[in-house]
């Protein structure tokens, strides 16, 4: 089939902005294309070469574009450019140009899909030295045998940017008519996407084998399902009436989501765009290796990033450091990520996905096993506004995001933003802008790397009124490998046997002291804590104040006694004064 | 099995030279006349056919055709650390490589991956040239050169008496004449010219230094034949030419 005939059907879809005209088109065009073809033109279509979990990518750089412009039509590369900016599309460029070409070629043959779609695919796979090269001549190859209008949406489309205007939706729609006669069946079609996130895969079975085999189309290992996604409520109140009155609260962990295939032993990751991202995490790879029981999984969780000493939870933006080519294994030792699984869609056989979110979960906990850096998240299942509220601030202060409220029977619905899961988000924080000074009051044993030294510290602010020192955070990160070594001594002639009298804490340290030893202490921010015990019950009922995401300063404060830390009143003060409504 | 021994080198290195840089990767053809490669440029605008007979090597051997899938830019890369050694090519079909040793004081050996090649089916246009001229290689190399200073592109043109090659640019001109005299064969049949892209022309002329001649086959605004020879190796070109807009 002519590749001419596939720019035609797209020069009608650039014509006009309705969505029904666009639809028609398309099955008019489906019908008469080839099966065997028909993944290729949907592809092709969608702007790419693939569905997005395949890492090949078009998308060459201008320049390079430029100059394959250039060779094609003996055009010199400064004309291409003058040209570029007066029409600022290098698909436009490439069309003008087509007409003005002053290079002839020995012989030229019209282009087909089959060939086009094989030499895009040739651009995108070719890496290393010379590829770029190479790239830049098979374009040039291409444009020499395209028309005009060819050359349009060739340019376009190797530089990522074809842009029809046609969403998934729409070839969804289109596909439907086309094979299922109308668009009676169109949620099944759509749901065998959101299966599987492979258009091309969907239209070639519906075209093979029709709508029944879309009806009995199933989850497929390595495949990515389009993931459910939550809506957002802001009072526990509201959602829980939402749900029936009761759910089951889990933690939002502030990381990346990260839906994980599991087949004998071959592991595969992918993000919520569906992408690729095995490479990124060799860590989790190993870990869902070793932990996943499971023959054959499909499993959801968030990756976070964690202080790999102390255990705790670090922000999102940490895991950026693994978006990147090189020096992964490095990344992943300085921030290594733990897992925090909470949903299950596929065991050894047994597609979940019309389960109720109970039974998912009891099949999650069964495929994996339990560690430190891989385990289920925090969940609670509950019909009390009070107790997801404690849930909520203790998530919060542990560095998650919030919560999210599931219906305990709620089944997986691929791909949509439905109200079986509802998020409760905070909607005010309050940074934090200024340290404070925070006496030692106790500390917990380190494990891994810290083994044998300290973990992390147990700070307090000073009561006046009552005169006493409340716990205001649990601290482990800021502290050189020296001040780590040198801590044990320094706290050593303060240790006592139980919590000090004059010392307010709901945690259960490893180890007790004196109040004694001041540090100078930074947060992210000042938030609510069910766990901490300054300005308790002073902003809300049943809450104290804590410091999210805090790190050691690197100054010690000899010269101030316990007494002359910040006080609580300082810290409600600071918490008012930065209050702020979260913008969205 | 394929073996091939050549005293000499430049006479492969700079063939492969020549061709590599236009092509990328080609099927070349062995029989027991020798070596073929016939291709094309991915853009279609130049055919190459390149033929060493078997009589340039010193050894060949090869008991049944066979067609090498070679990348020629890396095939390129490695002769160009040839130097002056005898090199020795030898097709190591269990591991798919072709192995080539150069041998001198120490032996050195390079395997070279075979690819795949898609066989692309040439169609090349049936052409009437009324001019076939042909002259010492060295007067065609260094018109070019002259050409690449002021321009992108050559015109090349030819009346009874004399060949012009000549280049126009924005910061000046440059006109090139070669007598019939010159020539070591001479049939025009009418006056003709053709415009072509300096920048194949540049890659062509690096087979200038192994060839005794050049025969330049030209008509009006129709691709040109070059076809460079020397006893037992032929480097034979077809260059789509620009299209004047003026």
């Amino acid at each position: 089939m002519r590749f001419a005939e596939l720019v035609e059907v797209y020069e009608k879809i650039e014509g006009t902005t309705k969505r029904l005209e666009m639809t028609d088109y398309l099955v008019e065009f489906f019908r008469r294309t080839p099966v065997e073809l028909l993944d290729k033109v949907v592809y092709m279509t969608q702007g790419k070469l693939y569905p997005d979990f395949v890492d090949v990518n078009l998308g060459i750089a201008e320049k390079l574009a430029v100059k394959a412009i250039s060779k094609a039509y003996g055009i010199s590369q400064d004309e291409v450019m003058k040209v570029l900016r007066e029409k600022g599309d290098l698909g436009l460029t490439a069309e003008e140009l087509a007409k003005r070409k002053t290079q002839a070629s020995l012989f030229a043959k019209p282009l087909d899909i089959a060939e086009v779609y094989d030499k895009l695919d040739k651009i995108a796979r070719s890496t290393g030295p010379g590829s770029q090269d190479l790239k830049m001549k098979l374009l040039s190859g291409l444009l020499s045998d395209a028309s005009p209008k060819e050359a349009k949406y060739l340019l376009r489309m190797v530089t990522g940017k074809l842009r029809l205007g046609i969403a998934d939706m729409t070839i969804l729609d289109a596909l439907t008519i086309s094979f299922a006669g109308d668009k009676g069946k169109r949620e099944a079609v759509e749901r065998a996407y959101n299966l599987t996130s492979d258009l091309g895969d969907v239209a070639k079975t519906l075209a093979n084998y029709g709508i029944d085999a879309i009806e009995k189309y199933h989850v497929k290992v390595g495949r990515p399902i389009r993931m459910m996604l939550a809506q957002r409520l802001s009072t526990a109140e509201e959602i829980l009436e939402k749900l029936g009155g009761r759910a089951a609260c889990e933690w939002k962990y502030d990381g990346e989501r990260v839906q994980i295939h599991k087949y004998n032993d071959e592991v595969t990751l992918f993000t919520r765009r569906l992408e690729n991202i095995t490479s990124q995490y060799p860590d989790l790879l190993e870990l869902s290796k070793k932990n996943i029981k499971a023959k054959e999984a499909i499993i959801e969780g968030e990756a976070v990033a964690v202080n790999p000493e102390t255990g705790e939870l670090l922000p999102f933006q940490l895991l950026m450091h693994r978006r990147r080519k090189y020096g992964i294994e490095e990344a992943a030792e300085k921030f290594p990520v733990n897992l925090f699984l909470f949903d299950a869609l596929y065991i050894d056989g047994r597609d979940l996905t019309q389960a109720p979110y109970i039974e998912r979960r009891e099949a999650l906990k069964k495929s994996v096993k339990e560690s430190d850096e891989f385990r289920l998240a925090e969940a609670l299942i509950t019909d009390d506004p009070k107790e997801v509220e404690e849930f909520f601030e203790k998530a919060i202060a542990a560095g998650c995001e919030g919560l999210i409220l599931k219906s305990e029977k709620g089944v997986y619905q691929a791909g949509a933003r439905g109200w079986l899961w509802i998020k409760l988000k905070r909607s005010y924080q309050s940074k934090m802008i200024e340290p404070i000074d925070a006496v030692i009051v106790g500390a917990f044993t380190g494990r891994g790397r810290r083994s044998g030294v300290y973990g992390a510290l147990l700070a307090a602010v000073y009561n006046r009124k009552r005169d006493v020192f409340t716990t205001i955070c649990k601290v482990g990160s800021g502290f050189t490998d020296e001040d780590l070594e040198k801590l044990p001594e320094m706290l050593s002639p303060y240790k006592i046997e139980h919590v000090h009298p004059r010392v307010d804490s709901q945690m259960e340290a490893d180890i007790w002291f004196t109040p004694a030893l001041v540090i100078e202490i930074i947060g992210d921010e000042l938030t609510l804590s069910p766990t901490h015990t300054s300005a308790y019950g002073e902003v809300k009922e049943g809450f104290g104040i804590a410091i999210r995401f805090p790190r050691f300063t690197g100054r010690w404060r000899q010269d101030k006694s316990p007494e002359d830390c910040t006080t609580v009143e300082e810290i409600v003060e600071m918490y008012k004064a930065q209050l702020k409504r979260i913008e969205e | 099995m394929f073996k091939a021994r050549l005293a000499d080198p430049k006479i492969l290195k700079y063939s492969i030279d020549a061709v590599s840089n236009m092509i990328d990767e080609a099927g070349v053809s062995v029989t027991k006349d020798g070596l073929r490669l016939k291709a094309m440029d991915p853009a279609h605008v130049a055919l190459v056919d390149l033929e060493l007979k078997k009589e340039a090597f010193d050894e060949f051997e090869v008991e049944e055709p066979l067609v090498l899938g070679i990348d020629l830019e890396r095939l390129n890369t490695i002769l160009k650390r040839a130097g002056t050694d005898q090199i020795l090519i030898q097709l190591d079909s269990e591991n798919n490589v072709l192995k080539i040793r150069f041998k001198n004081s120490s032996t050195r050996t390079f395997d070279l991956p075979l690819i795949e090649v898609s066989e692309e089916e040439l169609k090349v246009p049936n052409l009437d040239f009324p001019s076939q001229i042909e002259i010492p290689p060295k007067i065609l190399s260094e018109s070019i050169k002259d050409a690449e200073i002021v321009s992108d592109h050559v015109t090349l043109m030819v009346d009874e008496e004399n060949l012009f090659i000549s280049a126009k640019g924005d910061l000046g001109n440059v006109e090139v004449k070669v007598p019939k005299d010159e020539a070591k064969s001479f049939e025009v049949s009418k006056s003709c010219r053709s415009m072509f892209s300096l920048e194949y022309l540049k890659d062509m002329i690096k087979a200038s230094d192994i060839a005794d001649s050049v025969k330049i086959y030209l008509g009006d605004n129709i691709p040109v034949r070059m076809d460079f020879t020397t006893e037992n190796a032929r480097l034979s070109f077809l260059l789509a030419p620009r299209i004047e807009s003026e």
